[in-house]
C-alpha cells in the first residue's frame, strides 16, 4: 500500500498550508522530518528538517493520528507549514524522496471508504458539503456527512433481516420445532410501517433533490416584456444581455442565487412569439423545455400592454403572473404583482412571494435524508418490492422472503455495501485532491 | 489384485460410495478401500435421508446418475415431502430409511458396478511423485499405485468418542479411528481443525409404550427420490412423536457439569443447527418441552432412533432423562448416545473441483471437509469422484455454479468461506432458490451430466422422454387461449380487457390449477402427474423466475470475469493486508468468486478488477466445464 500525500488547503500565497500524509509509512515520514513522534492527536510545534540534508525547512505544527482512529483508518500525519510556495515545494520534494507519491483526487476519502471508516452516503454528503452554497444545502449535506441516511438505512436493514430470519427459520427449521411461530399479521404490519417510512422519505427526498439542485424559476413572457431586466435586478449584476430590441435573449441563461438561505436558480428564456428566424425558433423551443423542468414560472407582462396570457404557459398551474414596468403607468394592476426594475417598486413583495413558494417546496418538517436521483431510485425500487405484501396478502412464504431479500439488496446498494463500482468512479472523480 | 488404479477412494460411507461410483461411471478403473466391507453404505446417525435443502441435494445426485436416491427409494419405509403446505421451491422430499435395506442395496449395487473394485484395507499414508499424488500405503505395508485419490473418511480422522467423562478413540462406535492418514495429511502441509457432532441413544422399541404416543404417518402416496423409480415398493410404517418434559430438563441441568461438552474435554465446535439436548435446554431456557421424533431403524428391527436428543451425558443421566418422556418410562437402551470429535481439513484449501490446492490429484469429500449430513457428503463425493476420474485421464475438471445447483452452492460456500461449525445445507443458502428446486433437478443437471459422461443409458433414455414431454406440454399450454368472456363463462375471474390469455398465463394465477384447465381442455390430461405438476410450478413462479434469471445473468457476468491462476495477488497495490491474505489463501479464479470472500470490500473488488484488466487482458484462466 502506497503512502500518499496532498496539499489539503488552498493553493496560492496563504498564511498556513496544510499537507496531509496517509499510509503505512506515515510514522516513518514524520520521524524523518522531526526525529521523534509527537503525542497522538495533539498539535505540537516542531522544527521540520530536510531528511537527506538535515537543513531546516520550516517550523510547523504537526499532528500524528495513528490508525485505525483516523480519517482514512491508516496512519496519518498532518503538517501545518507556512504557506509559501517554496516551503510547500520543499516538503513535497522530501516526501517524494521518502517514497511517498501525490494523492489522486478523492484518494484520501477512497481509502477511508475502503477501510470502512466512512459510508457511501457519507461520502456523497461530503461532496455536497464541499459544494454547498446556501445554509439549507449545508444543513442537509452535514447530516448526510454525519451518517444520518446511513444510520437510518442500517436500521431498516436490521429490521428486514430480522423478518427474513424469522421467515427463513419457518422454512428451513419448522419441522424441527424450536422456532418462533411466524405471525403473518405481524410481518404485514412491520412491512407496512417500513413502506410508509420509505414513502415519507421519498416525498421529502423530492425536496432534498430540489434543495441540492436549487429551486428552478423560469422567467417567461413575450419579447421585451422585461425578463432579462428582471433577472439582472435579482442578480444585481449584468448577466443577460439587455436591450430594447425584442428577441435579444435567444438562448437560455441561468443565475444561481441565495435567497434567505435557499438555493434559487433563475432561468431567463427567449421571448415567446411567432417567429420565422430559425435561431429564434430554436430559442423558443428551448424556453419551453425549461418550463417543463421549472418549479415556478414567472410570467411577465408589461402593465402598459394587454396581459398577454394568450400563451398557454400563462395558465400553467406553476405560473405566477408579474406585471412589469410599473414606472410606465399609474395602473395598480388590480391585485396582480406589479414591479418596476427601474424604481425597485414591488420587488420586495415579489421576493417574499418567491421565498414563500420555495420555502414550502424545499423545506420539509425534518431535513430530507435523500437528495440524489440515486437515493430516490433505490428507495423507490425497495418500496416496489414491499408493495406486493399489501396488495396480495396470500403471498407464499418463499416469495415473501424473495421480496424482503430484494428490498434488503436495494438498501445495501444505497449505502454502498454492494454494487458500488459505477457510483464510486463518478463520485471520486468529483472530489478535490487532498480530500 | 491390480497394481494400479486410475482412482482410489478411501472410505465407504456416503461420500465414498458416490465418489467411487461416479469415477467408475466416468470409465476410470476405481478401487474403493474401506476398513470393513460390511459397513459400506452404513448410516451412522439418523435413519433418514432427505429433508429441506438435503432433499434437493439427493435429487441432484440422482440427476447426475448417482446412487443415493435410488438406494433410498429401495430402502424407504416412510416418505414425506416436508413443507408441503409451502411453495414448491422450499419443499424437501424426505424418507425414513431401513438401515439394513439401505446398506444391502448399496453393497449389492457397488459389488456389480463396472470398473469398480472393493478392497478391505486400512490406508495409513499417501505419497506423491513429481508434485502429484502417486500411491497409497496400506496398513499391511502394501503400496497401491494410483493417479488420483479421494479421501472420504468422515469422522474417522483422529476420531474420539465422548460419553460423559469417558473417552474412546473411534471413528464410529466400535470402529477404530484413522490416525496414520491424519498424520500423512499434516506432512503435506494441510491445516486440520477439530469439529464435533453427536448422536442420541438407541432405544428398544419393545420397551416403549406406543399407545401413549401421537402417530405421525407418511404421505398417502410416497414420492420417490429418483426419477428412475416408478413407485415405492417397500412396506410403509408410521413414526411416533413424544416430547421432553420439565422434569427431564431439571435432570439435565443438575448434571450439566458431567456432560462432555461442559467438562472441557471437547475442543471442537458442534453444529448450531443440530444441537445436543444439553445445548437446547440451555439455549431455549424458556421452553419446558421439545418435540422428539421416534424413528424406526428398520422394518424387522426394534431399534428406535429418538431424533432431537443427541447427547454426551453419562449413561446414567441419559437413562434417567429419557425415562421422563411420555411412553419411554420403562425404555431400555440398546446403545448410549455420544459425542464424537474428529479432525477436518479446512476446506479453503480446496478448489471448486474439490481437489486440494496443495497436492494435485488428491480430492476430499464429505465430513472431512467440515460438513454434516449424509446428503452433503454424498453430493461432494459425486463431484470429487467425477473430477478424480477426469484428473486421472488428463481431462479438465467439472464444476457446478451457485446458479445451477445446491451442490454448487455448498462447494462454493465451503471453499470460499470455510467452516466454523459443521456445515449443513439449507434452502436459504441458495440465493436462486426459486429456480433450484427438487422438482427440476434433472432439468438443471442431467443434460450436463450426459455431456460430462457420468449418466448411464437408462437415465439418458428416461430423460429424453421426460424432456420432450415437458417441452411439448409447455408449448401446448402457451398455445391454448381464452378470451376474457370465454374465461368468465368457465368461472375464471379475469379482467374484461379484451386480452386473450394463454393456458400458461391462466395457470400462473394462484386460484387456478392444472386440473381446472384440464376440465376445459381435456387433451391436457394425457401427460403424467409429474409433468403436470412441474408445468404448474413453472407457471406459478414465472414472473419471479424471469426476475431471478436476470439476476443469474448478472451473476454469470461476474463469474465470467476470469482471474488468471497465476495472478500475483501479493503485487496488487492499495489492498489492505486482510484482503490480500484472504485472496492469497483462497485464490479465486473469477471476479464473482472474489466478491463472495468474507471481508472483501467493494473498493478492494474494483481495485482487483482494475489490476486484472490491466495485467492480464482477456486470457482465460482455467479450462473447466462449468454447469450453470
Amino acid at each position: 500500500m502506497d503512502t500518499i500525500y496532498a496539499l489539503s488547503s488552498g493553493i496560492g500565497r496563504v498564511a498556513v498550508a496544510v499537507v496531509r500524509v496517509t499510509g503505512p509509512s506515515s510514522g516513518d515520514v514524520l520521524r524523518s522530518f522531526t526525529l521523534q513522534l509527537p503525542q497522538e492527536r495533539v498539535a505540537t510545534l516542531r522544527t521540520l528538517r530536510d531528511p537527506s540534508t538535515g537543513r531546516i525547512i520550516d517550523k510547523a505544527l504537526v499532528l500524528w493520528f495513528p490508525g485505525p482512529n483516523s480519517f482514512t483508518g491508516e496512519d496519518i500525519v498532518e503538517f501545518q507549514v507556512h504557506g509559501g510556495l517554496a516551503v510547500i515545494q520543499a516538503v513535497f520534494s522530501s516526501l517524494q524522496l521518502l517514497g511517498c507519491r501525490p494523492a489522486k483526487p478523492g484518494e484520501f476519502t477512497q481509502r477511508a471508504f475502503a477501510n470502512g471508516k466512512i459510508g457511501l452516503t457519507e461520502i456523497e454528503g461530503l461532496a455536497d458539503l464541499i459544494e454547498a452554497e446556501t445554509e439549507a444545502q449545508r444543513d442537509v449535506a452535514i447530516r448526510l456527512t454525519l451518517g444520518a441516511l446511513q444510520t437510518r438505512v442500517l436500521s431498516w436493514r436490521t429490521d428486514l433481516i430480522a423478518m427474513l430470519a424469522l421467515i427463513e427459520s419457518n422454512i428451513d427449521f419448522v419441522e424441527e420445532g424450536d422456532v418462533p411461530a411466524l405471525i403473518l399479521g405481524d410481518i404485514l404490519s412491520r412491512v407496512s410501517k417500513l413502506r410508509s417510512e420509505f414513502e415519507t422519505c421519498l416525498r421529502d427526498g423530492e425536496s432534498g433533490k430540489k434543495l441540492r439542485d436549487g429551486f428552478k424559476i423560469a422567467i417567461a413572457g413575450a419579447p421585451n416584456a422585461g425578463k432579462s431586466t428582471l433577472l439582472n435586478a435579482f442578480a444585481n449584476r449584468d448577466v443577460a444581455i439587455v436591450s430594447d430590441i425584442p428577441g435579444t435573449t435567444r438562448d437560455v441563461l441561468e443565475v444561481h442565487l441565495d435567497i434567505k438561505g435557499l438555493p434559487i436558480t433563475f432561468i431567463d428564456t427567449a421571448g415567446l412569439r411567432e417567429s420565422v428566424d430559425p435561431i429564434e425558433v430554436e430559442g423558443i423551443r428551448r424556453a419551453r423545455e425549461q418550463f417543463s423542468g421549472a418549479d415556478l414560472i414567472l410570467c411577465l407582462s408589461p402593465i402598459n400592454l394587454d396581459r398577454g396570457d394568450s400563451d398557454p404557459i400563462f395558465s400553467d398551474s406553476r405560473s405566477l403572473l408579474v406585471r412589469t414596468k410599473a414606472d410606465l403607468t399609474k395602473n395598480t394592476g388590480h391585485g396582480d404583482l406589479v414591479v418596476s426594475a427601474k424604481t425597485g417598486a414591488g420587488f420586495e413583495e415579489l421576493l417574499n412571494k418567491i421565498y414563500e413558494l420555495a420555502h414550502n417546496m424545499l423545506l420539509t418538517r425534518e431535513p430530507p435524508l435523500l437528495n440524489r436521483d440515486r437515493h430516490l431510485d433505490c428507495v423507490r425500487r425497495a418500496t416496489k418490492h414491499l408493495s406486493s405484501f399489501t396488495t396480495d396478502t396470500t403471498l407464499p412464504i418463499e416469495i415473501m422472503a424473495e421480496q424482503l431479500m430484494r428490498t434488503t439488496r436495494e438498501l445495501e446498494s444505497l449505502i454502498g455495501l454492494v454494487n458500488v463500482d459505477d457510483v464510486l468512479d463518478d463520485l471520486f472523480s468529483r472530489f478535490c485532491i487532498g480530500k | 489384485m491390480q497394481s494400479h488404479f486410475d482412482v482410489v477412494v478411501i472410505g465407504g460411507g456416503h461420500a465414498g460410495c458416490e465418489a467411487a461410483a461416479a469415477a467408475a461411471r466416468m470409465g476410470a478403473t476405481t478401487c474403493l478401500m474401506t476398513q470393513s466391507a460390511t459397513t459400506i453404505g452404513a448410516m451412522s446417525c439418523n435413519p433418514a435421508i432427505g429433508g429441506l435443502g438435503k432433499g434437493q441435494l439427493v435429487r441432484e445426485i440422482d440427476a447426475l446418475d448417482g446412487l443415493m436416491g435410488r438406494m433410498a427409494d429401495a430402502a424407504g419405509i416412510q416418505f414425506r415431502v416436508l413443507n408441503r403446505s409451502k411453495g414448491p421451491a422450499v419443499r424437501g422430499p424426505r424418507a425414513q430409511i431401513d438401515r439394513k435395506l439401505y446398506r444391502n442395496a448399496m453393497q449389492r449395487e457397488l459389488a456389480n458396478y463396472n470398473n469398480l473394485t472393493l478392497l478391505e484395507a486400512e490406508v495409513v499414508g499417501l505419497s506423491e511423485r513429481n508434485g502429484s499424488v502417486a500411491s497409497v500405503t496400506l496398513s499391511n505395508g502394501q503400496i497401491v499405485s494410483t493417479s488420483a485419490v479421494v479421501i472420504t473418511t468422515g469422522t474417522f480422522l483422529r476420531g474420539m468418542i465422548h460419553i460423559g467423562a469417558e473417552t474412546i478413540p473411534a471413528g464410529r462406535m466400535g470402529e477404530g479411528p484413522s490416525v496414520g492418514l491424519a498424520k500423512s495429511l499434516e506432512t503435506f502441509g494441510f491445516v486440520l481443525g477439530r469439529l464435533k457432532t453427536g448422536t442420541p441413544p438407541r432405544l428398544d422399541g419393545n420397551t416403549i409404550d406406543w399407545s401413549a404416543l401421537q402417530v405421525q404417518p407418511g404421505d398417502d402416496v410416497p414420492e420417490p427420490f429418483s426419477t428412475l423409480t416408478e413407485r415405492i415398493l417397500t412396506t410403509q410404517i408410521p413414526c411416533h412423536v413424544t416430547r421432553t418434559t420439565s422434569r427431564g430438563h431439571d435432570i439435565i441441568h443438575q448434571n450439566m457439569h458431567r456432560a462432555a461438552i461442559h467438562t472441557g474435554a471437547i475442543s471442537g465446535r458442534g453444529p448450531r443447527y443440530c444441537p445436543s439436548i444439553e445445548d437446547k435446554v440451555v439455549r431455549f431456557a424458556d421452553r419446558d418441552t421439545h418435540q422428539v421424533f421416534l424413528e424406526p431403524e428398520g422394518l424387522d428391527d426394534n431399534t428406535i432412533y429418538p431424533n432431537g436428543i443427541s447427547t454426551s451425558l453419562p449413561i446414567d443421566v441419559q437413562t434417567a432423562f429419557v425415562r421422563t418422556m411420555p411412553g419411554l418410562e420403562h425404555v431400555r437402551f440398546i446403545k448410549p448416545g455420544y459425542a464424537i470429535e474428529y479432525d477436518f481439513v479446512e476446506p479453503r484449501q480446496l478448489k471448486l473441483s474439490l481437489e486440494t490446492k496443495a497436492l494435485p490429484g488428491l480430492f476430499l469429500a464429505g465430513q472431512i471437509n467440515g460438513t454434516t449430513g449424509y446428503e452433503e457428503a454424498a453430493a461432494q463425493g459425486l463431484v470429487a469422484g467425477l473430477n478424480a476420474a477426469n484428473f486421472a485421464k488428463g481431462k479438465a475438471p467439472v464444476m457446478f455454479s451457485r446458479a445451477a445447483a445446491y451442490l454448487g452452492v455448498m462447494i462454493d460456500d465451503l471453499v470460499t468461506r470455510g467452516v466454523s461449525e459443521p456445515y449443513r445445507m439449507f434452502t436459504s443458502r441458495a440465493e436462486y432458490r426459486l429456480s433450484l428446486r427438487a422438482d427440476n433437478a434433472d432439468q438443471r443437471l442431467t443434460p450436463f451430466g450426459i455431456e460430462t459422461g457420468c449418466v448411464g443409458t437408462a437415465r439418458q433414455v428416461a430423460w429424453q422422454k421426460k424432456s420432450a414431454d415437458l417441452s411439448d406440454s409447455l408449448k401446448r399450454l402457451k398455445e391454448l387461449q381464452l378470451s376474457p368472456n370465454e374465461a368468465g363463462k368457465l368461472g375464471f375471474i379475469v379482467n374484461k380487457d379484451g386480452v386473450r390469455r394463454t393456458g400458461f398465463e391462466l395457470l400462473a394465477r394462484s386460484e387456478i390449477n392444472y386440473e381446472m384447465l384440464a376440465s376445459v381442455w381435456p387433451d391436457l390430461r394425457d401427460v403424467s402427474a409429474r409433468i403436470a405438476e412441474q408445468v404448474e410450478i413453472e407457471a406459478k413462479y414465472a414472473v419471479y423466475l424471469d426476475r431471478q434469471n436476470a439476476d443469474v445473468e448478472l451473476f454469470k457476468r461476474d463469474e465470467a470475469l476470469n482471474i488468471p491462476v497465476d495472478c500475483d495477488f501479493a503485487a496488487i497495490p492499495s489492498l489492505s493486508t486482510e484482503v490480500r491474505s484472504k485472496l492469497l489463501q483462497i485464490r479465486p479464479t473469477n471476479m464473482g468468486w472474489a466478491g463472495r470472500i468474507e471481508g472483501m470490500t467493494p473498493v478492494a473488488l474494483s481495485i482487483l478488477a482494475g489490476y486484472v484488466r490491466q495485467r492480464h487482458s482477456t486470457k482465460p484462466s482455467d479450462k473447466a466445464a462449468q454447469c450453470g
